[in-house]
């Protein structure tokens, strides 16, 4: 899935309004759990609500992310070739 | 019928934000019960439900994402659910945020424990238009779903239904599980295997459950292993499946069974739901917008904060007020009916006192509480901590420490409870261990009797504030420095539900505030009132000083001087009368033509009240000497006193008896307050006191301040008190310049004019040492343990002796 070692991109490197899917979480097994159970694992796809504070839209639920943990969620952008149609319903992986 | 009823266990669980608590509240009512789970400070709350035939058990699980306990609070629901085996649990959903709350379901479904799904909010739902197929739901999840609204409480008798039918096996249970995938599930099926062929091992749960915890690599079942006889072959087995597992996938199993569950949850959404095309309603995003901004969003907290602050301190004044006079009152009677010795001093002092500084916190805490209800329960609080994680963060802590520690500004006692809201118990105990470093309401009036005793009125602030200030860097230094040391660990990865706003219903506030009050009042007043009890003992006994015959002649000796002057106005008026049968005592030392002088006696009166209303209206107005309303209410004295002077003579003779008067009550007073400065030297408060001066010497305490010290342990506010006692002077509070003077004139000469340093070294000690014994008690009751209580004791006094000493050798540099 960490296909692009190149340039990781981390989640508080993006723009408001931008979705992306979550690729890799450097870090423990806490914070990785964290996040999943939260609605952020692995392979979901998120949005960008606001950047300070970071505020991450996940389907219904709106999660706010500290510092510390924000430069740790390495991330994708997603190109929005099918935005207009997600942007209403929730995104869903699968 | 009532004796007939069955008994249900029933397990209330569900994500933090659904409902779950409204359910709660509205199934059991007022028959509830709040205690602690044993051996951790997270609340229990239990309650009771009857419908016909049967009586169920209700518990109400701490809030979770996940049965991965990160918290002892999820720890608490897990062991719960996997353990203790309820009837029926009830997973209650957010059904406007299904995916989410699906993911705890998942796991739940792996237990193949009976359980029910309580669809909530659905008046969200069908607000935005969305539909939801409950029995297309309820096929896919092999249980009930029942769709709910609790807060307005739609459906809850057909949620009570279906929990009894489950019970009693009239629902047929399909066991659906979630597909992990090929790789996965083999895995699961070889340690499934292993357990079935071990039949007495058992970590808790299904089968399958324990499979998929083990490879998951859930630290407690994987800890359970070590303690098992055949651990160690599991063990390795489990290692290889891992291992196996990792290399199939590339990467972590458990993102894998994550994302499985994730599958799940939105297949099933997919199937169950048809969501309306049109836009959503973003108010929550709206309000965020503004609440959560960068520039405005400290600001609008700071706000919010002081907000909570004035309703706990300012509301609960009056309350406090009115328990202080109830208290007082009760004394008061109390004397009156029980006879003057040690009993009476037992009820009035130690138990009425007692009793009353327990309750006296009760306003404060109810307030207190029903600010953070509202705040948590609108969905603000969850902003909060976040807005101030930004700043907290840098001084290493969490966003969520700065409520206590404003709130310890008023009082301790809530502001230690109010660490509860901190999900990690580290952070916890960090708060609770600092928060008595924030200067409490109750030591600013040693403050200001020092501060007004040495220091030029103009430094005043500007020093109160300082010590302020050294508290708060001290609580930040030592949060630090506890978070590195002693209480190192895993910081919470900070990522956190920002729930939408609701307008909490009046209900839950309030009995959630109610619970918390009952709560301090039964566990923290029990010990609150056995320390004042104990503090009571240390000064009553015995009950005279010394050589009170001393006193005794210094009181008739001032019954002699009064009698004298009398005489002397009697003469001057050319009043005959007889002395032969006249012995003065205290009581009566009025001699007794006297009672027969009614002109005489009026006119004393009169001058009495002139002087009276003259001091009442330069105490009430705060008037300053030689300012022009001073002069005002000097010359509408003079007036008042000018009517009275028709018969020149017998004025004269009611103006000497007047002054007469004064001075032998003020000179009673004096000796009664030296009596009892005496008595308290020979107290068990006494020794100590002098005891302690030893160790205070460096500082610079001699033993009254030393004593005041020990009392303050009762309540910092008894510190003033106590030291008026000691210097004689009677009951005082902290603007008495009498006082004032006193200490300032003790302790320069003690120290060759250095008073001014002892007097900043003690207000420094009074800042920093032992919290007071109501404190002491609710850290005993949040952490569960004496061991932090008296870590807490030593720890602050040591500190309050470091800072104490070093103030005066820096200090000392001046003199």
């Amino acid at each position: 899935m960490t296909t692009q070692t190149d340039s990781t991109l981390y989640i508080d490197q993006l723009p408001a309004d931008t979705e992306f899917e979550v690729t890799h979480v450097r870090g423990g097994r806490r914070a990785k759990q964290r996040l999943a159970e939260l609605g952020l694992p692995i392979g979901s796809r998120a949005r960008i609500v606001e950047r300070y504070p970071l505020i991450v839209s996940v389907g219904e639920t709106r999660l706010a992310l500290g510092r510390g943990l924000a430069s740790k969620v390495v991330v994708r952008l997603l190109v929005d070739d099918s935005h207009s149609a997600t942007s209403e319903a929730p995104v869903e992986n699968g | 019928m009532a004796e007939q009823r069955k008994k249900l266990k029933v397990a209330i669980t569900g994500n933090p934000n659904c409902g779950k608590t409204v359910l709660f509240n509205e199934l059991t009512g007022g028959r509830q019960h709040v205690g602690n789970w044993p051996g951790v400070t997270v609340e229990q709350r239990s309650g009771t439900h009857r419908v016909d035939g049967h009586e169920l058990e209700v518990v109400d699980l701490p809030g979770t994402y996940s049965l991965s306990p990160l918290t002892p609070d999820q720890m608490v629901a897990r062991d719960y659910i996997v353990s203790d085996e309820p009837d029926v649990i009830i997973n209650i959903v957010d059904a406007s945020n299904l995916e989410r709350n699906l993911f705890l379901t998942s796991q739940l479904l792996e237990l193949e424990l009976p359980l029910v799904i309580a669809l909530n909010m659905m008046d969200v739902v069908e607000a935005r238009g969305d539909k939801i197929d409950t029995e297309q739901l309820s096929q896919l999840l092999g249980c009930p779903v029942v769709p709910i609204v609790a807060t307005k409480r739609r459906n809850l008798d057909g949620l009570i239904e279906s929990v009894i039918a489950v019970a009693e096996g009239k629902t047929k249970h399909k066991q659906v599980r979630v597909n992990y995938g090929k790789d996965l599930e083999r895995s699961i099926a070889t340690v499934s295997t292993w357990l079935e062929e071990h039949e007495t091992v058992s970590l808790g749960g299904s089968r399958r459950w324990q499979a998929i915890r083990l490879l998951e690599g859930d630290p407690e079942y994987l800890q359970k292993l070590e303690e098992l006889e055949d651990g160690e072959e599991l063990k390795g087995l489990v290692a290889a499946e891992y291992a196996r597992m990792e290399s199939l996938l590339g990467e972590e199993p458990e993102n894998h069974f994550n994302e499985a569950a994730y599958g799940f949850a939105a297949g099933a959404i997919r199937e169950t739901i048809r969501r309306n095309a049109l836009g959503r309603a973003k108010t929550t995003e709206k309000i965020d917008r503004v609440l959560t901004h960068r520039i405005w969003g400290l600001p609008i907290f700071g706000l919010l904060m002081w907000l909570t602050f004035e309703v706990t301190f300012t509301l609960g004044a009056p309350f406090m007020g009115w328990i202080e006079e109830g208290f007082g009152w009760l004394a008061g009677l109390a004397a009156s009916i029980i006879p003057e010795g040690l009993l009476q001093s037992l009820v009035v002092d130690g138990i009425i006192g007692g009793v009353g500084g327990v309750l006296v916190f009760v306003p404060n805490i109810l307030f207190l509480f029903l600010m953070i209800s509202i705040l948590e329960d609108s969905g603000y609080m969850a902003r909060a901590a976040f807005v101030m994680d930004r700043f907290m963060h840098k001084l290493g802590l969490h966003g969520k420490n700065f409520i206590p520690m404003v709130i310890g500004f008023g009082c301790t006692v809530p502001a230690v409870m109010a660490a509860r809201t901190l999900e990690n118990p580290k952070d916890r105990l960090v708060t609770i261990l600092t928060v008595p470093l924030m200067s409490c309401g109750a030591r600013l009036p040693v403050y200001i009797l020092l501060v007004g005793a040495f220091f030029p009125a103009a430094y005043a602030g500007t020093i109160i504030f300082g010590i302020y200030l050294l508290g708060i860097v001290l609580a930040v230094v030592m949060a630090k420095l506890l978070r590195g040391t002693i209480l190192k660990g895993d910081r919470d990865p900070f990522v956190m539900e920002l729930p939408s706003y609701h307008i909490p219903t009046v209900k839950a506030v309030l009995l959630h505030a109610g619970q918390r009050g009952w709560l301090y009042m039964r566990k923290a007043g029990t010990i609150i009132l056995f320390a004042m009890v104990i503090i009571w003992a240390l000064t009553a006994f015995p009950g005279e000083p010394e050589n009170p015959a001393a006193f005794e002649e210094m009181r008739l000796t001032s019954v002699a001087e009064f009698t004298e002057t009398q005489e002397e106005i009697a003469f001057g008026l050319g009043l005959s009368y007889a002395v032969e049968d006249f012995a003065p005592t205290v009581e009566a030392p009025y001699i007794p033509w006297l009672a027969e002088n009614a002109g005489l006696l009026t006119l004393t009166e009169g001058v009495g009240d002139a002087h009276e209303d003259f001091s009442a209206t330069v105490e009430d107005d705060e008037l300053a000497e030689g300012s022009a309303d001073y002069a005002t209410a000097e010359n509408e004295l003079e007036e008042s006193l000018t009517a009275l002077s028709a018969d020149e003579s017998l004025y004269t003779a009611a103006s000497q008896l007047y002054e007469a008067e004064s001075r032998y009550t003020t000179e009673l007073a004096m000796i009664g307050a030296a009596e009892e400065s005496a008595r308290l030297k020979v107290t068990p408060l006494g020794y100590i006191g002098r005891g302690l001066s030893y160790v205070f010497y460096p500082l610079g305490f001699d033993w009254k301040v030393s004593s005041a010290l020990v009392a303050g342990f009762a309540a910092k506010e008894i510190v003033v008190g106590t030291l008026g006692i000691l210097y004689s002077i009677g009951e005082v509070d902290e603007s008495s310049s009498e006082l004032q003077e006193r200490i300032s004139a003790e302790l320069n000469e003690q120290s060759d004019g250095g008073g001014w340093l002892t007097a900043l070294t003690l207000m420094v000690f009074v800042l920093i040492y032992v919290p007071c014994v109501a404190v002491l008690a609710v850290i005993k009751r949040e952490t569960g343990s004496w061991k932090w209580v008296g870590f807490s004791i030593l720890y602050l006094t040591g500190l309050a002796y470091a800072v104490a000493g070093l103030t005066r050798l820096i200090g000392s540099l001046w003199l």
